[in-house]
């Protein structure tokens, strides 16, 4: 009897940590042979700075993959954050971070892609920047270095970490990449020269060669994807070997969002909206589905009860879904009569609940957030769930919001009560699950001049909607207010704050974004090393008219939308959904809304 | 609905897959290869496959039996089955099973083990063993000792097994853990004459 993998040199090392399928790779749905010798091919690692099932769960990469490894001229490999046991262990044997398949070290690699899509991810980065081989600092690489890039919601607001990366790469990434891919293939082995190239070109912004503070009206304008049917969009995507956060195929019905929530950043920065057209959704969903054997299909935007295609989509797909015995599932609903009986004829839906973001508990502060639900809505919706026999809510809400008073936290727990209460009536009382975020003022939203609620504030809101949840039998967790706090310095940051995000990884900060491994304390001396406020930038109400840290970055809305949104939060007024027709003027309606566009071929 | 028992392998990296992760793993190359597979009843319904004893993370299996249960069509190819398989994963052989026959974990009663050993003076240790000392480990029998390993049957695999084994030569100190050591499941399933068969015969099949 002969066992080779007896003497697999990775064998010892995956003993030793905890979830070791973690740093296996061998996922299905796409060929993952490559051949890495080829000395012509720009060899490409997409970097995940998280582990690897929340980094597999990332729709962006799966695209990026697929569309990379079509590319003639490119080799692709993926890459994600080692848990704190294998690091060590990595460190221990004098390891190097490798990708996943090839398992070559970073630093062999011509590009490294990094997405940045949450905060408290960044220090992640320094940990595979280094144990990749790879000098941390854009000003300290060599032409043997690889170009280590950026892209995602973070690379909007760079300035954190400018010093760390070559190139951001603004806007869609199926645009930008494989431009950047032709780039580095001209301009081989000079670093210099692909960087120089890249910064005459739109969307990619280039820090080590720009002079900060900046002057006054340079922008670096986002790039977009015209339109989604004719964007890149994989048949099949990799499917992994062992459960991952969002574990199901899932195709991209639209991108951008219009309904204008003032606290949402992803409303803001991917617009416009452009939508796939069911024929196409269809079309996706089924080669996914045939070449995965996934059981559960995912139908993925930002609102995807807002997608006008749903029902067109929905009839179509159904027999296809029954016949494999494949479930449909929608992320989160809308608060109205359609979108649960949408999920009621959902037939392969699982029944046990449904989740909802009503954000704010007071018809006012929903208004000052624009989230158009109204009392109403949410009543009708708790109705109809427990009519129609669902065990459960799940629901989302923010505590900090601006303008924010005691009786807007009294509401949440009264829209919790007017949940149970509905059910009464029913079979049995609906399960209320609540959950409380501290909300996080974003760069590029209206609300991106606000101070942030305090720690103190979110502590003391927390253990109190806690209390009252236990009185009322409901179940209620919030977000640890020292990470919102974290979350809320990196997310307006500026150079220094990177600095200080450096320091704190020396000290040894990871996984922050993990309640297991957060430590404010270690964060608290790293500002102190390096001299950065974290007050200042988290809770500090800025001028109108200061120069922002990434005002010269364009992702599209002009800065006066902003301004005429932010006054109209204060003063409770809403801004309707231009898919209804009335423009708001967010700025695209100059650049190519399709939205526009739309409606002015209809009248 | 058609119940069907199949014997796999556990290979290579996916070795370090866990037990509770491959019902998922396998439904979806059957899915990929078009079959269709029966769903349990209940609010969540999930696909219908059961596994039989699980199998530590790290250690691989050479004939491991498993059910699942198709809506009605002709039985899977082996074949076809494997071509949609992830590297590590094979399927030897499907037959249909009589629906009355119980399950899996009552079937397999012993399991066939060979464990190597990476690091020097282990195998002494073990050799030094008292009765009791074996006895502590379960129900063992077969013992032979190779060059650089063990090969036991091990009877009641489902609650006795390597983990077991593992901690008590942790505290007697012959290895430091998992990494000292390369386990085998060679078969598991009904004892036959002093062999472990895989629960594939007439009596395991039809009752």
């Amino acid at each position: 009897m002969d066992f080779p993998e007896r003497f697999d040199r990775r064998k010892h090392i995956l003993s030793k940590v905890k979830k070791p399928c973690r740093y296996i790779g061998g996922e299905w749905g796409i060929d993952l042979s490559v051949d890495w010798e080829d000395p012509k091919k720009v060899k490409l690692c997409l970097a995940f700075p998280d582990t690897y099932e929340v980094g597999m769960s990332y729709l962006g990469f799966q695209i990026l993959f697929d569309q990379a490894r079509r590319i003639p001229h490119v080799s692709v490999d993926r890459c994600y954050c080692p848990w704190l046991d294998m690091e060590q262990e990595l460190r221990r044997a004098n390891l190097p971070l490798t990708g996943i398949n090839s398992e070559k070290p970073l630093c062999e690699f011509d590009v490294v892609g990094v997405t940045l899509q949450y905060e408290l991810t960044y220090t992640n980065i320094l940990t595979m920047l280094e144990l990749g081989g790879i000098p941390l600092k854009s000003c300290d690489r060599s032409n043997s270095d690889p170009l280590v890039i950026a892209g995602g919601p973070g690379a909007l607001c760079p300035e954190p970490l400018g010093d760390f990366f070559d190139v951001f790469c603004l806007g869609d990434g199926e645009i930008l990449l494989p431009e950047l891919l032709d780039v580095v293939k001209e301009t081989k082995n000079d670093r210099l020269a692909a960087m120089e190239e890249l910064r005459k070109r739109q969307g990619f912004y280039v820090p080590l060669l720009e002079e900060a503070p900046f002057e006054e009206g340079i922008t670096y304008k986002r790039r977009v994807v015209p339109n989604l049917d004719e964007a890149f969009t994989p048949t099949s995507m990799l499917v992994p070997l062992s459960g991952i956060v969002h574990d199901r195929a899932a195709v991209e019905v639209f991108r951008g969002c219009t309904r204008g929530c003032r606290f949402c950043q992803a409303g803001m920065i991917y617009r416009p909206l452009r939508e796939r057209s069911p024929k196409n959704v269809v079309e996706i969903a089924k080669k996914i589905l045939k070449a995965t054997g996934w059981e559960e299909l995912g139908l993925v935007s930002l609102a995807s009860c807002d997608y006008s295609g749903l029902n067109e989509v929905i009839d179509a797909i159904s027999p296809f879904l029954e016949e494999k015995n494949v479930t449909l599932s929608l992320p989160s609903l809308r608060m109205d009569a359609f979108s649960i009986e949408l999920a009621q004829n959902l037939k392969a839906v699982s029944r046990s609940g449904l989740t909802f973001a009503p954000e704010a508990g007071t018809q006012r502060l929903r208004d000052v957030i624009n989230k158009g639900v109204t009392e109403e809505d949410i009543k009708k919706t708790f109705e109809e769930v427990a009519r129609r026999g669902w065990e459960g809510v799940k629901l989302y809400f923010m505590m900090g919001l601006p303008t924010e008073k005691e009786e807007d936290l009294e509401g949440i727990i009264e829209v919790a009560k007017e949940a149970m209460n509905r059910g009464k009536g029913f079979k049995k009382r609906l399960k209320v699950n609540v959950s409380v975020a501290g909300f996080v003022p974003k760069p590029h939203t209206p609300f991106q001049w606000e101070p942030q609620a305090s720690m103190e504030y979110l502590n003391q809101a927390g253990r109190w909607l806690k209390g009252q949840a236990k009185k009322g039998g409901f179940k209620l967790s919030y977000h640890d207010p020292e990470q919102t706090f974290l979350e809320g310095v990196v997310a307006r940051g500026d150079r220094s704050v990177g600095a200080a995000i450096e320091e704190a990884w020396k000290m040894g900060a990871r996984f922050d974004g993990w309640s297991e491994c957060f430590d404010l304390g270690t964060w608290m001396k790293a500002f102190e090393a390096v001299g950065v406020d974290p007050y200042q930038y988290a809770n500090r109400a800025r001028d109108m008219e200061e120069v922002l840290p990434w005002d010269h970055i364009d992702v599209g809305i002009s800065k006066d939308f902003l301004r005429r949104e932010r006054a109209k939060a204060l003063a409770g007024k809403l801004t309707v959904d231009c898919r209804g027709g009335k423009c708001n003027a967010c700025g695209w309606e100059t650049r190519g809304c399709p939205v526009v566009e739309r409606v002015s071929d209809r009248s | 609905m058609m119940r069907l028992r199949f014997i796999y392998e556990k290979r290579g990296l996916l070795s370090f897959v866990p037990h509770v992760e491959l019902p998922p793993l396998i439904c979806r190359a059957m899915r990929r290869a078009g079959y269709s597979i029966a769903r349990t009843m209940g609010f969540s319904p999930r696909d219908k496959i059961s596994l039989g004893p699980a199998l530590p993370i790290g250690v691989i299996g050479l004939a491991e039996p498993a059910e699942i249960w198709l809506e009605k069509q002709d039985v899977p190819q082996v074949e076809q089955i494997n071509r949609y398989m992830p590297e590590g994963l094979r399927f030897h052989c499907i037959k249909e099973v009589d629906a009355r026959v119980p399950s899996l974990n009552k079937l397999c009663t012993a399991a066939h083990y060979r464990v190597y050993f990476n690091v020097e003076n282990a195998l002494d240790k073990l050799r030094s063993f008292s009765v009791e000392e074996w006895d502590a480990l379960g129900k063992i029998e077969h013992l032979v000792f190779g060059n650089d390993y063990i090969e036991y049957v091990q009877l009641d695999p489902a609650r006795a097994g390597l983990t077991k084994l593992v901690s008590v030569l942790k505290e007697k100190g012959a290895v430091k853990g998992w990494e000292d050591l390369f386990m085998v499941r060679l078969a598991v399933g009904v004892l036959k004459g002093g062999e472990v068969c895989p629960p594939m015969g007439p009596a395991e099949l039809d009752g």
